[in-house]
């Protein structure tokens, strides 16, 4: 760490001296995509704000409509970030994304990649934030 | 109606005037770190969840000084706040004013969050974290390091489980 703030003398600001509370928010306002791809890869910090599962509470699959030259695979991806967020008891991750918590984990998984991935695969349409409604 | 339209001519000046005493008789010292005085409305600061304790606690008489915000922050703060006290603004004309004050070079964005952090200020807060985000997307683990200035602080077995982890993304 002193390591660390000698190189950044002369620039005094930090951005891993933000307080944690802020750059959780920052994070979570980024896509499962960018998160997994990239905020969780910068630093040892990052990665273990990325880990938490109060960073999935919302599954955003948004992308910049690209599925056909995208290089990773959304569906795995997207379990991953589901996977990421049932880390915590499931009741909680219950609690967390459907309201009335009784549909079971399954149900809300395959709900989520209906909704990420419609039946039509020339549909570009990719929809953000599908985890207010329940199953 | 006439009745009507008399309550208004008596009413409008009485909440003027009143509205009025009460501005002039809540103006509040905030010193920054750099030992800049800033002479503002009550209204104005209470934006701030920490200025606003300190009002309700009695704490506000004197000058209230700010040790973790410099004069140059702490005056494109009180500009967002000013431009925030009435609500009943225009939604589009308030959006059009925040997406310019934060365009804001990354240094000036850092100061922002901090202070409307230590200030506690929710949406100054929320638009800064979400003009880095927008920063963020799309860009690469090295770019983003680059750009903010991050170290890149993994172990080679991190960095093993980092490239193990890609594998996955890209499995059919």
């Amino acid at each position: 760490m002193a390591q660390k703030r000698g190189r950044k003398k002369k620039e005094y600001r930090n951005w891993l001296d933000l307080p944690k509370d802020v750059t959780v928010s920052i994070l979570q306002r980024l896509g499962a995509i960018n998160i997994l791809e990239s905020a969780q890869k910068v630093c040892m910090l990052w990665r273990n704000i990325c880990k938490d599962p109060s960073m999935w509470r919302a599954i955003d699959m948004q992308n910049l409509d690209d599925l056909h030259n995208m290089p990773y695979n959304l569906k795995i991806m997207c379990i991953h970030a589901i996977d990421c967020s049932c880390e915590i008891s499931t009741s909680s991750t219950l609690a967390l994304t459907n309201s009335s918590s009784t549909s079971p984990k399954g149900c809300r998984i395959k709900y989520a990649l209906q909704q990420a991935f419609p039946v039509s695969p020339s549909s570009s349409s990719v929809v953000p934030k599908p985890w207010k409604s329940g199953c | 109606a006439i009745q009507s339209s008399r309550f208004s001519c008596v009413g409008f000046p009485l909440a003027y005037i009143f509205l009025a005493c009460k501005k002039k008789s809540m103006a509040l010292k905030l010193k920054s770190s750099d030992n800049k005085i800033f002479e503002v409305e009550e209204l104005v600061a209470v934006q701030s969840e920490t200025i606003k304790s300190l009002v309700e606690d009695g704490c506000a008489n004197n000058v209230i000084p700010l040790p973790n915000v410099d004069s140059k922050t702490l005056e494109l703060v009180l500009d967002w706040c000013k431009n925030h006290v009435d609500v009943k603004l225009d939604e589009e004309k308030l959006k059009e004013y925040e997406d310019k004050f934060i365009e804001v070079d990354l240094a000036v964005l850092y100061d922002l969050l901090m202070a409307a952090n230590y200030l506690n200020i929710k949406d100054l807060l929320n638009r800064a974290s979400q003009k880095v985000a927008d920063m963020l997307k799309g860009k690469k683990p090295e770019q983003i390091r680059e750009t903010f200035n991050i170290v890149n602080d993994f172990s080679p077995e991190e960095e093993e489980e980092i490239r193990k982890e890609n594998l996955w993304a890209f499995e059919e």
